[in-house]
């Protein structure tokens, strides 16, 4: 640390004659300069310090006046800095320019960028200092702010699982992220600077410019703001479905356009075979409903029919029996008998599409039927708010049983959960299903809900065949579900109901043939 | 040697009453087609709406057949036919079904005197089905007449005629009989002609017959 030379300290006055041929019109300029202008002897005082430094650090030139630069206006921090940059002064590079802080009267930190000129004494000796500075605290704060808040959105960037892709009115990529590289399957490189046409199947790769054009020209926005569901292709040629989301950035005159992509296609998938398996459920729920009403019908006609063939025979017996009765009675009452005979084959062939026929009985657990129920109707069950709770007995033996059949008694089960719960939209719902074998070997299924309960015909009602209050069926009305647990030699009943809830009983056989 | 009274109802049937064929349907068209069937094939026909209402009527002496359906609302034909069958003297029980009801039907089978005819049904089948069921039941009255008859008869002797009786008919000789019991020769031929007397018996064989009968296991069942 060198302590400041005392001797010669060149004075204000020496500073001014040596500036003789500016002598009135310097002193003006720097007044009213809108910049820092201070200019320091070689030992670092102040001997000059314009009305714009004074505006800036709220000292007037006469309270800084011979001081040394770093005990008026430099931070304590900085000041050895300062001072050796005076100590070497005479042997150094005094900087060209530099940034420092300077502090005000009120002992605020004001950041001061510089820029420097040495004046040196006839003999080439470094004898005054001028600086002229600019208070840059302002920008360099937002400069500052800028930064970070750059390198948090590029750590974003690369990380989304989204895709971005910056393109310019022409369509030429301008910037990409990582996880648009791997979406598409190209790199950066190969994406920046062309046509993001590129990531798009025909038409709308050819078509892809009027569209910007188009935008441009009417502002009429297809896309921008909107985000949709579009088909994108892959390097390896391969499209797909995505989500894409356009956003338009000005930039002054500049305008971008920034893309968020989002590839759906495993959402697709799953959607896609979530659908289908609904539609095989709904479609195996008709086919029941049709094998239903087939043995329902040739139920209600033979009835009637058994009636009639039972009063021919009757008949013809009477006849038989009675003198003189005309022949062409006989012959009728023969031809009557014959043809329900007739309708009876009729009935007979109606049955091949009765439920019962179509059975698939195989090994069966019912457990991974409630889950796939529940699956089936998890968005019903999510949309809802219903809480499911599952107390599944790990150790249910299989039964045999069809399990499509199974599946649509827990599904309407479930449903009628659901439906009634809706009942009651106020209040917390729950749905609870449990499994378990009972006393008599049996496997039970319970589903509970937390619906309003069965109002008193309602119970009675609830298993007649055409009883239902459902106008879009996915499944079987509870009257057919109810014929499904009896043919497994099982039962379905309501266990329990009041104003808290339902609780339905399956009941299934368990199967002799049963294997461990 | 005076003719027993109590050897009666092993000679002559009991059924002095009319087979009936009770029908138990819901569907009144059924009922009465049914009846009429059965009047014009000159057999005694009864109509009940439904199970409860027979078996609230149902006398227990009552004979022939029920023919029912397996559907009925209330109780189903399945249900009337354990009801009957746990009663003293089960009516033989015709059951008509729909279709898909079969599995059900051959569980039901398995406990007992059931038949299953499946609609539509031939009439002419139907009253064949009926003739053989009566019969059934005529037979296994008959034999539960005679079951009755031979055990009441047996009640009517004492412990130590009982006794040699149930040695006799084991093939024993008095002998034999009399080691067995620690009794006198003479006394087991006392004992023996005291029981074929009280129960009307001419011959070894009549007293064999009384005593199979007596311990026939169930009486009634077909």
């Amino acid at each position: 640390m060198t302590p400041p030379r005392p001797a010669s300290a060149p004075s204000r006055t020496h500073f001014f004659e040596s500036m003789a041929a500016n002598r009135e019109l310097l002193p003006a300029v720097l007044e009213v300069a809108q910049c820092l202008v201070v200019v320091l002897d070689r030992d670092g005082r102040i001997v000059m310090f314009n009305r714009y430094c004074e505006q800036c650090t709220g000292f007037s030139f006469d309270e800084v006046e011979g001081r040394y630069i770093w005990d008026a206006l430099i931070r304590p921090q900085d000041r050895d800095t300062a001072k050796a940059v005076f100590a070497d002064l005479a042997s150094a590079e005094f900087p060209a320019s530099h940034e420092t802080f300077w502090l005000t009267r009120a002992g605020k930190a004001r950041l001061v960028r510089w820029n420097n000129t040495v004046l040196e004494d006839v003999h080439g000796q470094a004898e005054y200092v001028v600086g002229a500075g600019l208070d840059i605290t302002d920008s360099t704060g937002s400069r500052i702010k800028a930064t970070e808040d750059e390198a948090k959105l590029r750590a974003i960037l690369e990380n989304v699982v989204e895709g971005v892709i910056t393109i310019d009115t022409r369509g030429l990529m301008q910037a990409v992220n990582p996880a648009a590289e791997r979406i598409f399957g190209y790199t950066a490189a190969e994406m920046i600077g062309h046509n993001v046409s590129m990531l798009m199947p025909a038409p709308h790769d050819e078509q892809h410019d009027r569209y910007i054009g188009r935008y441009l020209r009417t502002g009429e926005a297809a896309i921008i703001g909107i985000g949709r569901e579009v088909e994108g292709r892959r390097k390896s040629g391969e499209h797909f479905p995505l989500e894409l989301s356009v956003s338009e950035v000005n930039l002054g005159d500049h305008r971008l356009f920034t893309g968020m992509v989002r590839d759906i296609s495993q959402r697709r998938e799953i959607e896609e075979s979530a659908r289908r398996r609904l539609d095989e459920v709904a479609h195996s729920a008709r086919l029941l409903e049709l094998g239903e009403m087939a043995a329902d019908l040739a139920h209600e006609v033979n009835q009637p029919l058994a009636a009639i063939a039972s009063f021919a025979e009757a008949s013809q017996r009477m006849a038989a029996d009675t003198d003189g009765a005309p022949p062409a009675l006989a012959r009728a009452l023969t031809g009557i008998a014959s043809q329900a005979e007739r309708a009876s084959q009729i009935i007979r062939q109606l049955r091949k599409f009765a439920r019962k026929d179509q059975a698939r009985i195989v090994p069966v657990d019912v457990n991974a039927v409630v889950r796939g129920a529940l699956e089936l109707i998890d968005h019903e069950i999510r949309q809802d708010g219903v809480e499911v709770s599952l107390e599944l007995d790990a150790d249910l033996p299989q039964v045999n049983a069809d399990k499509v059949q199974l599946e649509q008694i827990l599904l309407n089960l479930i449903r009628n959960s659901l439906e009634a719960m809706r009942d009651r939209p106020c209040e917390a719902h729950s749905l609870a299903i449990s499994s378990a074998l009972d006393d008599t070997d049996s496997l039970e299924v319970r589903v509970t809900d937390s619906g309003p309960g069965l109002a008193g015909d309602m119970r009675e009602r609830l298993f007649e065949m055409f009883h239902t209050s459902k106008p879009n069926g996915l499944g079987v009305g509870l009257a057919i579900c109810r014929s499904i647990a009896e043919a497994h030699g099982g039962m379905l009943d309501v266990e329990h109901t009041s104003a808290d809830g339902t609780t339905m009983r399956l009941k299934l056989p368990r199967n002799a043939t049963e294997g461990t | 040697m005076s003719e027993s009274p109590a050897s009666q109802p092993l000679a002559s049937q009991p059924l002095a009453l009319q087979p009936t064929v009770f029908i138990v349907d819901d569907d009144p068209a059924i009922r009465e087609s049914l009846a009429l069937l059965m009047a014009s094939a000159g057999l005694e026909a009864q109509c009940f709406e439904s199970a409860q209402a027979f078996l609230g009527e149902h006398d227990e002496d009552a004979h022939g057949c029920v023919v029912t359906d397996l559907k009925m609302p209330g109780m189903t034909g399945l249900e009337l036919q354990e009801q009957l069958q746990a009663r003293a003297m089960a009516l033989p029980v015709i059951v008509l079904t729909g279709h898909g009801e079969v599995s059900e039907a051959v569980r039901a089978m398995k406990r007992g005197a059931i038949d299953f005819i499946q609609k539509p049904f031939d009439p002419a089948q139907l009253l064949e089905d009926i003739r053989s069921a009566i019969a059934r039941d005529a037979t296994a009255r008959t034999e539960h007449a005679q079951v009755s008859a031979a055990r009441k008869l047996l009640s009517e002797l004492t412990d130590r005629e009982r006794e040699v009786m149930a040695l006799v008919t084991q093939g024993n000789a008095n002998k034999v009989i009399a080691h067995e019991l620690d009794i006198s020769e003479r006394t087991v031929e006392l004992h023996r002609s005291r029981a074929m007397k009280k129960t009307g018996s001419r011959s070894l064989a009549d007293l064999m017959r009384i005593a199979r009968l007596a311990n026939a296991t169930s009486p009634g069942a077909s």
